[in-house]
């Protein structure tokens, strides 16, 4: 049984999903952890460290695309709202916007990076760049991750193979893109505004 | 009944995460343009960031109904990633960033100390894991012993 309310019959008490979505996204933590502190030592201790000027990194986009993905965390954590209460096509729907949602956010990211590549900004352009790229790269591929995640959980919401009881995986999913998010709350502003 | 009301007030909870979330986004690019001096913005957008990031961890991702061990799970990978960032920096200010060189120059120091508490992290995690597995198995001893004597 898959029941995500009932207390888990494991020695923890948390079902064996949840803890090993937990244990996954504290080794994310460190991953991006790493990344971050090394730009961030770098940027403050390194003289070759040149910052491009706010005009070039197009601060309104990204903003833009701040909101979009608050949006989708949104969207998500009203689709397992949604299934908690049994209600099946509202689950499908927040899905289907989540899932549009990702795509924005990448449609625009597509559309700054060639931007920023004829501005200057380039992987090897200097350390700015390596970082911009790097992070928000991996980033990316994350987000990538999480629209395939949510395509097969609504593939499984089509078939009508989640309930009230047994949903599990939407919530690990959820966990999962609420991080997702979570790491671009923190990218945007260290790289754009600050 | 109970449950529904519950789950009816967790979607406004999660609407009102939402705004706080957008609005905080609006203030942090606007602070972003007042040219606060360096360590002024810089307090201001890492203090909107860490608000951002709590709203989501104890909503969105239900961290305020978690019990102990998923709290002190994040708590130590937060731990270990901020060692890399609190201890290297602070040698930083004062060395030159670049000097990779020199035996025991603060960089070089720092890197040792960084490497040297990163060490202990595996350490940690197969102690947690010796752990759970010797608690596991006492716990069955326990339960079999109980068994036998009930029988």
């Amino acid at each position: 049984m898959s029941d995500s309310h009932a207390m888990a019959d494991t020695n923890t008490g948390i079902p064996s999903g949840k803890l090993g979505m937990w244990v996954f996204l504290a080794s994310e933590v460190m991953l991006f952890g790493g990344f971050i502190s090394s730009y961030v030592i770098l940027r403050t201790g390194s003289t070759n460290f040149v910052v491009p000027g706010k005009e070039m990194l197009g601060v309104p986009l990204a903003m833009v695309n701040t909101f979009v993905l608050i949006t989708s965390s949104v969207t998500m954590v009203l689709a397992l709202d949604a299934i908690e209460k049994g209600n099946v096509k509202g689950l499908i729907r927040n899905l289907i916007f989540t899932l549009i949602l990702a795509a924005c956010f990448l449609g625009i990211k597509s559309y700054e990076y060639p931007h920023k590549w004829h501005e200057g900004i380039t992987i090897s352009s200097g350390l700015f760049g390596s970082f911009y790229y790097t992070l928000t790269g991996l980033h990316m591929l994350h987000v990538v991750g999480g629209m395939a995640y949510m395509g097969y959980l609504l593939r499984n919401a089509l078939a009508g193979r989640y309930t009230v009881q047994s949903h599990a995986r939407v919530e690990y999913a959820g966990l999962y893109w609420h991080f997702v998010d979570l790491v671009w709350v923190i990218l945007f502003p260290i790289f754009y505004l600050l | 009944m109970n449950a529904e009301a519950g789950h009816r007030s967790m979607r406004n909870v999660y609407l009102a995460v939402f705004a706080a979330l957008a609005v905080l986004t609006a203030v942090t690019v606007g602070a972003s343009y007042m040219h606060l001096a360096r360590p002024q913005a810089i307090a201001v957008g890492v203090c909107i960031a860490a608000v951002k990031v709590s709203l989501i961890v104890f909503f969105f991702m239900h961290m305020k109904f978690e019990g102990r061990i998923i709290r002190w799970l994040m708590v130590a990978a937060l731990f270990f990633a901020l060692i890399l960032l609190f201890f290297i920096l602070p040698d930083l200010g004062w060395s030159c960033a670049v000097c990779f060189g020199g035996e025991g120059s603060p960089m070089i120091q720092g890197f040792t100390w960084g490497i040297a508490v990163l060490l202990s992290l595996p350490a940690l995690l197969f102690g947690a894991f010796a752990f759970f597995i010797i608690r596991s198995i006492r716990r069955k001893n326990e339960l079999t012993r109980d068994h036998s004597t009930a029988i």
